[in-house]
């Protein structure tokens, strides 16, 4: 029964969304639990190990409000941490007690400072600590503090030689996991490591042509690599075509399409006017036609202009009626540069 | 914790504090030492990740002590331009994926610091947030709907005067398909609620204007009776104007 609950509440604390700003509380469990039942340090009031300190309460006041209604092994394992960190004590069990914290609420920030303050002091092994972080990863990969931790190790190592294979092992469980691009991203740059991201990302769209972050993830590659130069934005444009042709309504690749068009240096509209059209005649694809109305709009020329206000009046009247107010808009903008030609 | 502070600011505002028990000097001195030289935050001194949503905390909570001494808004401003990604939203950073929630607060910081007209491709930005809408609104392109967007992209284009622009029946379905049988709204519908995603549906909801809920000003994220509740207002600038550098 115990190892069921402990299931459950790895499942409920892997599965809970956290949205980006500014959240980063995580879940406090309702019941004890342990996770390594003979490594836990839980109950510290009877563990020789830890008769010399004396736990400090937590102190929210005289008149709390909305107190959390923490677990008994969360209590105290808090209150012998804040007992450690008032001595300042960087120590093994201070970092075997991080742990513990850690494992309670992953997003305690001062868990993993404090963390780290130990490792320094102890002249840890970081290689092994890589590996306990790799582990918990697994279960909370979309924490914060976690990540950061993860950096400052491969910082301090200067070793990337794990990372992108890591990263890529995390993406398969959740291929737009933000943090992980975000890691991957970070060791690439840091470490200037570009060869074979861009194969990288390519695979991933092979599996999923509509990973949006797989798209950013490459777009990020080139303007790092080669840049956008003709030939580049050719190339580019002829793998988004193929991708396109298979979904033609993929808002992901339209977008990139987009970003390769703005790069402004190089004419090649007449290229990406013919696709997109090509597109159109075969499928009512709405991103098509939202970027032929783009493509229009630059042409200035009132035949154009007239064009994309048809095509807006036909997406917000039937296509794309969701958005009939924004094409109603957009029709004005048109209007007015007609009016202002 | 620059995330803590600008919520136990923001809760003094809506409790009606006046703010006569802060040391607010200590707090806007603080900033400084979060501030990097990318114009980013950390969230505490003690070195710790950097990105777009404590920008929005240090432009919020300079906004509501009226102190923008804390740090340079010339380089936040800058680091939040640069965050804009090639499809229009803002990443949390420069180079990373346009998401709702960074894209709130760059674009709630922008607000507050008075450089909304920054904003390199407003078209982009303003398409790419009409684009998220689904039934509700998600957080990136082909993601699934989620009803904390409906506040983050929601406040997003009521800060860019185009909310008017979305379909706000459609997104309050799903906000309230969302909702739980014993009460509080989950992520999605048949998800378990919890607090981030009621306050957010709820929010969300308040903005569509079409049910009986109090008006939420978009740029801080909670009431506007609290947003005007101001105990420092005689500190205040320029009239109207939340510019440190007008």
């Amino acid at each position: 029964r115990k190892r069921r609950r402990r299931e459950a509440q790895r499942t409920q604390r892997g599965s809970l969304y956290f949205c980006v700003p500014p959240s980063c509380v995580a879940s406090t469990p309702m019941t004890d639990f342990e996770v390594q039942e003979d490594k836990t340090m839980y109950p510290f009031s009877t563990n020789p190990e830890w008769s010399d300190i004396t736990p400090l309460k937590q102190d929210d006041g005289p008149n709390p409000v909305v107190s959390i209604l923490y677990s008994k092994r969360f209590s105290e394992s808090m209150d012998y941490f804040r007992a450690i960190l008032q001595k300042d004590e960087r120590s093994p069990r201070a970092l075997r007690l991080c742990s513990e914290i850690i494992d309670l609420n992953s997003a305690n920030y001062t868990a993993w400072h404090f963390r780290r303050a130990c490792l320094k002091e102890l002249d840890s092994n970081l290689t092994e600590e890589l590996k306990y972080v790799s582990e918990i990863t697994l279960q909370t990969p979309k924490n914060y503090q976690l990540w950061f931790h993860r950096r400052k190790l491969v910082e301090w190592l200067n070793d990337p030689s794990l990372e992108l294979e890591f990263t890529a092992k995390v993406l398969e469980s959740d291929s737009k996991n933000y943090h992980v691009w975000s890691h991957r991203s970070w060791v690439n740059q840091h470490f200037n490591l570009w060869d074979g991201e861009l194969a990288f990302t390519k695979s991933l769209l092979e599996q999923d042509l509509r990973n949006n972050s797989a798209f950013n993830h490459r777009y990020t590659v080139v303007k790092h690599t080669t840049g956008f130069t003709r030939e580049v934005i050719q190339s580019e444009s002829r793998f988004v075509f193929e991708l396109i042709t298979k979904a033609p309504n993929n808002e992901s690749a339209w977008n990139y399409l987009r970003g390769l068009f703005d790069t402004n240096e190089f004419s090649q509209h007449d290229e990406f006017q013919r696709f997109t059209e090509d597109v159109i005649s075969g499928t009512k694809s709405v991103h098509a036609y939202s970027f032929l109305v783009d493509i229009l709009m630059r042409r200035k020329q009132n035949s154009d202009l007239l064009r994309a206000v048809e095509i807006c009046k036909n997406l917000g009247s039937e296509l794309d009626e969701i958005r009939v107010k924004y094409w109603k808009y957009v029709e004005k903008l048109i209007r007015q540069q007609i009016q202002d030609e | 914790h620059i995330a803590m502070s600008y919520t136990a600011l923001s809760v003094l505002k809506i409790v009606g504090d006046d703010f006569s028990r802060l040391n607010r000097k200590s707090i806007i001195n603080a900033l400084r030492s979060l501030q990097c030289d990318n114009g980013s935050f950390m969230p505490v001194a003690t070195e710790s990740e950097n990105d777009m949503r404590f920008v929005f905390c240090a432009c919020a909570i300079s906004e509501m002590l009226h102190d923008w001494s804390g740090f340079d808004p010339k380089k936040a401003v800058e680091f939040i331009v640069e965050s804009q990604s090639y499809d229009g939203g803002f990443g949390l950073r420069r180079g990373t994926e346009g998401h709702g929630g960074s894209t709130y607060c760059a674009v709630a910081a922008l607000s507050l610091l008075g450089a909304i007209d920054s904003v390199r491709d407003r078209t982009g930005l303003i398409r790419w947030c009409i684009s998220r809408q689904g039934d509700g609104f998600s957080g990136r392109p082909n993601k699934s709907s989620d009803s904390c967007y409906s506040f983050w992209i929601g406040a997003t284009l009521k800060m860019l005067d185009a909310y008017d622009l979305t379909c706000p029946e459609r997104n309050r379905e799903f906000n309230m398909s969302c909702q739980s049988s014993f009460g509080g709204f989950g992520k999605v519908p048949e998800a378990r609620p919890d607090l981030l995603h009621s306050y957010m549906g709820l929010c969300g909801l308040s903005l569509m204007g079409l049910d009986d809920l109090q008006k939420i000003d978009p740029v801080f994220g909670f009431g506007v009776r609290a947003a005007a509740h101001d105990p420092l207002e005689h500190l205040k600038t320029t009239r109207g104007s939340k510019s440190p550098s007008s």
